[in-house]
C-alpha cells in the first residue's frame, strides 16, 4: 500500500514519509490563515511533531497522501498540501480531510480535483462505503468544494469549535459510494 | 418573477464584478465559471451586506444556484 501514487492533471498524490517533513510544511501550520480552519493546533507544531504525525499514519488503514505539483513528465514537484484519509473496514467508512497549505494554490480547484481522485481510489480498490468530512461554517470555499461535489449535509455541530474568539459551527458531510458514481462525471 | 431573478442577480453580479446580462438564469454552483470557490465566498458576503445580518449555517449551505439566493432576500 506504500507505493499509491495518484495522478490527475495538475498533481501527484503519494503518502508522505518522514523525509516529506519540511520548514515548508511546517510554515503553513504555524500560519494562522491556514491553521484557523484546520482541527491541529498549529501554534506547537515543530518538525519532530509533524514527523510523529506522518509516522502515525499505517499506510493500510490510515494514510497521509502529500499533494505534488505534477511537472512535464510526471516529475514531482513542489509539495503543495494534504489529504489525510482514515479507513475503518469493520465499518466501510472513511474520514478525508484535505489542506492546501501553498496559497498560491487557493482558488484554483486543487481539493476537488486531488480528492476527486483519492475517493475514486477508496471507493475503486477499498471495500468502502462511505465516506466523511466536516468543516468549520467559516470555511466558504470548502463549503463550496462539499455542494460542487455533491457532498451531503449530514447535521450541523452548533458552536462546536473556537475561531479568533467566536463560536463556529462544525458542518458535517456524509458521500456514499451509490451517490459518488451518479454524480462522478456532472 | 423576472424582478426576482434579477434581485439574486444583482447580488451575484455584484459580488463577482460582472454584468448581470451574463449570468444565465439557471447559473449555479458548477455550471458559471466565475461561481468559483472565491465567488461562492464574495455571493455570501454581498448577500449579508445586501440583507444586513450574517447567514445563519443553514442558509450558508442552501446558496447553490439563483432561486436559493432569493429565497434568502425574500426572506430577510
Amino acid at each position: 500500500m506504500n507505493s499509491i501514487k495518484l495522478k490527475t492533471n495538475g498533481y501527484l498524490i503519494r503518502p508522505l514519509k518522514s523525509s516529506d517533513a519540511s520548514d515548508r510544511y511546517l510554515s503553513w501550520l504555524l500560519d494562522e490563515k491556514i491553521s484557523r480552519t484546520l482541527d491541529s493546533d498549529g501554534k506547537n507544531q515543530t518538525l519532530k511533531s509533524i514527523v510523529k504525525y506522518i509516522q502515525s499514519h499505517n499506510n493500510k488503514t490510515d494514510f497521509l497522501f502529500g499533494i505534488f505539483i505534477k511537472n512535464p513528465k510526471n516529475i514531482e514537484g513542489e509539495h503543495i498540501g494534504n489529504i489525510s484519509f482514515r479507513f475503518q473496514p469493520r465499518h466501510k467508512l472513511a474520514n478525508i480531510g484535505i489542506m492546501i497549505g501553498d496559497c498560491n494554490y487557493w482558488g484554483k480547484g486543487a481539493p476537488l480535483e486531488t480528492r476527486e481522485k483519492v475517493i475514486d481510489w477508496a471507493f475503486d480498490n477499498l471495500n468502502c462505503n462511505k465516506i466523511e468530512a466536516g468543516c468549520y461554517s467559516i470555511n466558504m470555499p470548502a463549503i463550496y468544494n462539499f455542494k460542487r461535489q455533491h457532498w451531503e449535509m449530514e447535521g450541523i455541530q452548533k458552536d462546536h469549535r473556537i475561531v479568533e474568539n467566536k463560536n463556529v459551527d462544525l458542518i458535517l458531510f456524509g458521500m456514499r459510494k451509490e451517490v459518488w458514481y451518479a454524480n462522478r462525471n456532472t | 418573477m423576472q424582478i426576482e431573478t434579477h434581485d439574486a442577480k444583482k447580488v451575484i453580479s455584484i459580488a463577482l464584478g460582472v454584468d448581470d446580462v451574463e449570468i444565465p438564469n439557471n447559473a449555479s454552483i458548477g455550471n458559471f465559471k466565475r461561481w468559483d470557490s472565491l465567488g461562492h465566498f464574495k455571493i455570501v458576503l454581498q448577500l449579508e451586506s445586501t440583507i444586513r445580518r450574517s447567514l445563519q449555517t443553514d442558509e450558508v449551505l442552501s446558496i447553490v444556484d439563483i432561486p436559493s439566493i432569493q429565497k434568502i432576500l425574500n426572506t430577510s
